[in-house]
């Protein structure tokens, strides 16, 4: 699956070997709903398999362990070709503190995801950090 | 330009440019420019970190052909880039890639551009790239004759007869080199009393449509000291715009092409280009073009380059060669045309060109790439290291 390689690779990048622990949040593109558990998994977030169960234990709700898309995500709106860059902008807003009524507490380090191509062929993968992650 | 490290192009690569390959596919015209660059570079493709990969695609009509030419160039799992900038996407292509390379996020990245003309319609792309009503001032492709008007209107018949002569010698040229599409023998008569396309723009004056790829691969210093191949330098690149539409009336207003060779010359110590800069492979789709563009990227004013074309300072043993490949007016793959610019300015540097090498030393040497909404971007390749 491209999304694991694209993980990967941008994790061995950023240094972090426990996604699901040594990120704050995570803004992925979503633009149907089956896509959420499947990229998930494809972000080693949950194993093969249980990106359904992660979904539905609360982990990932905005005051769960790992937000994903406190935002809303693109299913509250997608700019299609912008997808990618507002997720960025997302990130960068929660990590200077500025995500207003969204804002994750203490973010220090944010996945943002793109995706292209009907079948999930191109996946992007970016890392922030601001200057509390890392250490 | 400030860089953050030096990038090196440690490898080139081109298909022979035809009107006809209906023997291949699209992705099989891309591997042969890959093949050609893996065995140019002796670089195995499994150590390439990352793909850029351009055309039109709007002139073959299939939409995003990176992820078909995976099976091609090998790019299957590893970071790709898809540019699209019109006839300077193998400008922006190397653009991107020294950036790439320079900004420390990959040490090994391989550019191809490419076009396979024959299977498109290039006119049809470009007229329906542009709003009927407010951007498209003309019904035309790319190329219009309206630069010969002014010329004419300025200069009169030395004008015509240097656009001419110009055309000659890019044949003269591309007859050097075997990947060139139109070898052809012509004189200055033939060009004058081929068929009017539009007064003054003649057939002779034209480029083809061309199928053709061109692949380069570029390496970080480090990298670069460890690889087989000569490095040539990437010393600068601007990319200049102006028009936001499409604009075919005000053509002659272009002058990106000087403001971009101005910020060149100025960052890199270039007072007298004719003398500093062995070489120029210029992106001039029709000599008409290329006779009023030479004026502006050296800063003539009255016409002293239509003198300097009749005179054959512009021919392959002059003063200041151009095209030695035969340009674009002999070859024209529309997305590898910018980047096949700067693989024949690194061969002239390394000073492995073969027939249509230069007959003296290389020190610097500049490409240019022309599309879009008319915008001009610039390469200065050397072969010395740059002081970042």
């Amino acid at each position: 699956m491209s999304l694991s390689k694209s993980a990967q690779r941008a994790y061995r990048l950023a240094g972090i070997t426990n996604p699901k622990k040594q990120l704050d949040l995570a803004e992925i593109s979503v633009q149907a709903t089956y896509q959420e558990p499947l990229w998930y998994e494809g972000l080693g977030l949950a194993e093969p398999g249980k990106g359904m169960e992660l979904f539905e234990s609360g982990e990932t709700d905005i005051k769960g362990k790992l937000p994903v898309n406190p935002s809303g995500g693109q299913l509250c709106g997608n700019p299609l070709l912008l997808s990618g860059i507002v997720k960025s902008t997302e990130c960068f807003l929660q990590l200077r503190g500025e995500a207003k009524g969204r804002q994750v507490k203490d973010a220090k380090r944010a996945l943002a995801h793109g995706v292209v191509g009907p079948a999930g062929q191109f996946h992007t993968v970016l890392i922030f950090e601001n200057d509390k992650g890392g250490k | 330009m400030k860089k953050s490290r030096n990038v090196a192009i440690v490898g080139v690569g081109q298909t022979r440019h035809r009107g006809h390959r209906e023997d291949i596919n699209m992705a099989e015209l891309v591997a042969e420019a890959v093949e050609d660059v893996l065995a140019d570079s002796m670089i195995d493709l499994a150590d390439i970190d990352c793909i850029v990969h351009g055309n039109m695609e709007l002139f073959e009509g299939v939409h995003q052909p990176d992820m078909w030419h995976v099976i091609a160039d090998g790019a299957y799992g590893k970071a790709g880039f898809r540019i699209t900038t019109g006839g300077t996407t193998g400008a922006t292509l190397v653009s991107a890639a020294d950036h790439l390379v320079s900004s420390g996020m990959y040490d090994l990245v391989m550019a191809i551009g490419w076009e396979k003309q024959e299977e498109g319609m290039t006119t049809t792309g470009i007229t329906n790239m542009a709003d009927p009503l407010w951007d498209r001032e003309v019904q035309t492709g790319a190329i219009t004759g309206t630069t010969g008007v002014f010329m004419m209107q300025k200069f009169g018949e030395k004008a015509n007869q240097a656009a001419a002569e110009f055309r000659v010698m890019m044949a003269d040229n591309a007859r050097k080199n075997y990947k060139a599409h139109l070898r052809i023998d012509i004189t200055k008569k033939d060009v004058l009393e081929s068929r009017v396309i539009a007064w003054p723009l003649r057939l002779l004056h034209m480029c083809p449509e061309s199928n053709g790829a061109c692949a380069i691969i570029f390496a970080s210093e480090e990298m670069a000291k460890k690889l087989p191949r000569k490095p040539v330098w990437m010393h600068d690149h601007v990319t200049v715009h102006r028009q936001e539409t499409f604009d075919f009336v005000h053509i002659e207003d272009l002058d990106t092409h000087g403001e971009a060779a101005k910020i060149i010359y100025s960052r890199n110590g270039i007072v007298d280009p004719l003398k500093q800069i062995g070489v120029f492979e210029m992106y001039d789709p029709q000599s008409w073009w290329s006779i009023d563009w030479l004026g502006k990227f050296l800063f003539y004013e009255n016409g002293e380059q239509l003198d300097m074309v009749l005179n054959g300072d512009f021919k392959i043993d002059g003063k200041f060669p151009i095209n030695p490949s035969g340009g674009v007016e002999s070859s024209n793959p529309i997305g590898a045309t910018a980047i096949i610019r700067v693989a024949e300015a690194a061969m002239q540097i390394r000073g492995d060109a073969g027939d249509h090498q230069v007959p003296k030393d290389v020190n610097l040497a500049l490409a240019s790439g022309f599309g879009g909404t008319f915008w001009t971007v610039l390469h200065l390749l050397g072969k010395e290291k740059p002081d970042k």
